[in-house]
């Protein structure tokens, strides 16, 4: 067995006991994206120098006693979105290769770029660290490298990059190419960000675990927005646990986010393993039930049934003003993004993709009264949702409303003739996460008969990201379908 | 509480997109009119009639961190 097939918490181990050394963790992560990357291409920049560099230092520092906790020494790649700081000590080669593959850039980039896959920012290179990274740095992670998003995150397809699963289909996003590098096995942890679904979609689609935080949970301090009100950050990982230690390290107060609330950080780990006997979980009997998979709703109901299985008590509910839930969403997403990008869109429209730029133009077009009356709704479907809650502890539904689509049709034909874009119809189950702002964990839950991975997502009450992973915890223990690494190559021939 | 249907014409369309500053063909208009108009009555459904005095989810703080 390679050292990356171990789990997170076996590497730990291994490394806080010096059996095993960083260098070698990240030498086994680095060779399994030299071995994938060409079938995914999910990365717009690897780091094996920089990689290795860190896994020295820490290697050092642990021998020296300094072990700083779990996630030292531990390999991780950040979505193109979030700032990382230039930290080569190369700088031999040139930044204009945009659109060029990871395994090539590998060698000849000198100095990190934030790209968020778009032209529009080919060239831009951060010169600090965005909170998130710099809190994992601290952590000791080691970075391997920067993956594709969905252009500045608009969108859940990211038509860059292929699913490990099956590479002629969809990852998600905008989340893409972190979904894939977790699902393939290259990283135990990836950063993403959501905005609608952009960490839990790629994590559904590609068999891994992903954790929306509640809003104001961690900062977006160094992370290209795309809606101030709607945006989070977080992890896709592999196990449950890995999300436990990465949203912990990374969480917690900024001034520089206003959205950033000064509440204590949890332990996340500490009682994760803590059982569902006595919980009650919420069962929608609308919404979540509209125009989705059989397989996925399946999925979802499997879920729900070895939890009850466990001791956990199922309760009927009803999603109050379902009907409002996507417009708001999108009413709010829009002009924010707009304004965010409004100098590109007038100076420089063509560096967009035609997607992008469409969707940023029909924002320009949203009167600032339908803006502020979706954040008026959005008030309403908060308290309807605090009122939902009062006899749940969590509420469960499938993660998507179908399994990944052709990266050639990214469309869903429904049995009722209607065909439904893949970002439309992937934001319809995750968007009331984003509108409520409240947190949200999607676990592996089925594979469909295709052998497509499907999820199952756990929204708690806010700031209630321990319980929603013990539930995320407890349908790993007791199923056999978190935790897999995606046969990439098998796959691709 | 209802929702508000309205559809953006194609004349009002690239009206506003000039008002915003925005420089786009007529060919671009004509081709992108049907996703303009869609989404805009998408969102218009979000602003429907009978908010009365609700206040909106924003959080503005007087406070100087």
């Amino acid at each position: 067995m390679e050292l990356y097939e171990l789990p997170l918490v076996e590497l730990a181990e291994k490394i806080r006991t010096k059996k095993v050394s960083p260098v070698e963790v990240t030498q086994s992560s680095l060779a399994r994206l030299e071995e994938v990357e060409p079938a995914l291409t999910a990365f717009v920049t690897t780091t094996p120098e920089l990689a290795l560099e860190q896994a020295k230092a820490a290697e050092k520092e642990i021998s020296d006693g300094n072990y700083r906790g779990p996630l030292h020494g531990i390999p991780v790649v950040i979505k193109d979105n979030i700032d990382t700081a230039d930290r080569m000590s190369t700088t031999a080669g040139s930044l204009a290769l945009e659109g060029s593959i990871a395994a090539r850039d590998a060698f000849i980039v000198g100095r990190l770029r934030a790209t968020s896959s778009s032209a529009q920012r080919a060239d831009y290179v951060p010169d600090t660290d965005s909170t998130s990274v710099a809190k994992l740095y601290e952590a000791g992670m080691v970075l391997i490298g920067k993956t594709h998003t969905h252009e500045f995150a608009y969108g859940a397809t990211t038509p860059t990059t292929g699913n490990p699963w099956a590479p002629n289909r969809t990852p998600g996003g905008s989340s893409g190419g972190s979904g894939a590098a977790v699902g393939a096995g290259v990283v135990h942890v990836a950063l993403g960000s959501d905005t609608g679904g952009s960490i839990r979609i790629p994590s559904a689609l590609c068999g891994t675990v992903g954790l929306k935080p509640t809003f104001g949970r961690a900062s977006r301090v160094g992370v290209a927005s795309l809606s101030w009100s709607l945006d989070h950050v977080g992890p896709l990982s592999r196990n449950v646990i890995d999300s436990a230690l990465v949203m912990a390290a990374m969480s917690g107060y900024d001034r520089h986010d206003p959205a950033t609330v000064d509440v204590p950080v949890p332990d996340m780990v500490t009682g994760i393993d803590a059982g569902v006997a006595g919980k009650k979980i919420g069962i929608p009997t609308n919404y979540y039930t509209e125009q989705v998979a059989t397989e996925a709703a399946e999925a979802a109901s499997t879920a729900a049934a070895k939890l009850e299985e466990l001791g956990a008590e199922l309760v009927e509910v009803e999603i109050p003003m379902a009907e409002h839930i996507i417009s708001t969403e999108w009413a709010i997403m829009m002009p924010e993004a707009t304004a965010y990008h409004m100098d590109y869109l007038r100076n420089s429209p063509e560096k967009f993709t035609d997607e992008t730029r469409t969707l940023l133009e029909a924002g320009a077009a949203e009167l600032a009264t339908d803006y502020v009356n979706a954040l008026r709704l959005r008030t309403l479907i908060q308290a309807g949702w605090k009122e939902m809650f009062s006899p749940i502890d969590v509420l469960l539904a499938p993660t998507l409303v179908a399994a990944a689509t052709l990266r050639s049709d990214p469309f869903i034909r429904w049995q009722d003739g209607t065909v439904e874009g893949a970002t439309g119809a992937y934001v319809r189950l995750s968007a009331p996460a984003n509108v409520t702002g409240l947190p949200s964990l999607s676990v592996p839950a089925a594979f469909t008969s295709e052998g497509l991975p499907l999820g199952v997502q756990i929204i708690g009450k806010p700031f209630a990201e321990p319980e929603i992973l013990q539930f995320g915890y407890a349908l790993e223990q007791n199923t056999d379908v978190v935790g897999k690494i995606a046969p990439v190559l098998a796959k691709a021939a | 509480m209802s929702d508000n249907d309205s559809v953006a014409s194609e004349a009002q369309v690239p009206a506003v997109f000039e008002y915003a500053g925005l420089t786009i063909s007529s060919d671009r208009l004509a081709a992108n009119y049907e996703i303009y108009s869609s989404t805009l009555a998408l969102i218009r459904k979000a602003s429907p009639p009978g908010l009365g005095e609700t206040v909106p989810a924003v959080g503005f703080k007087a406070h100087w961190d």
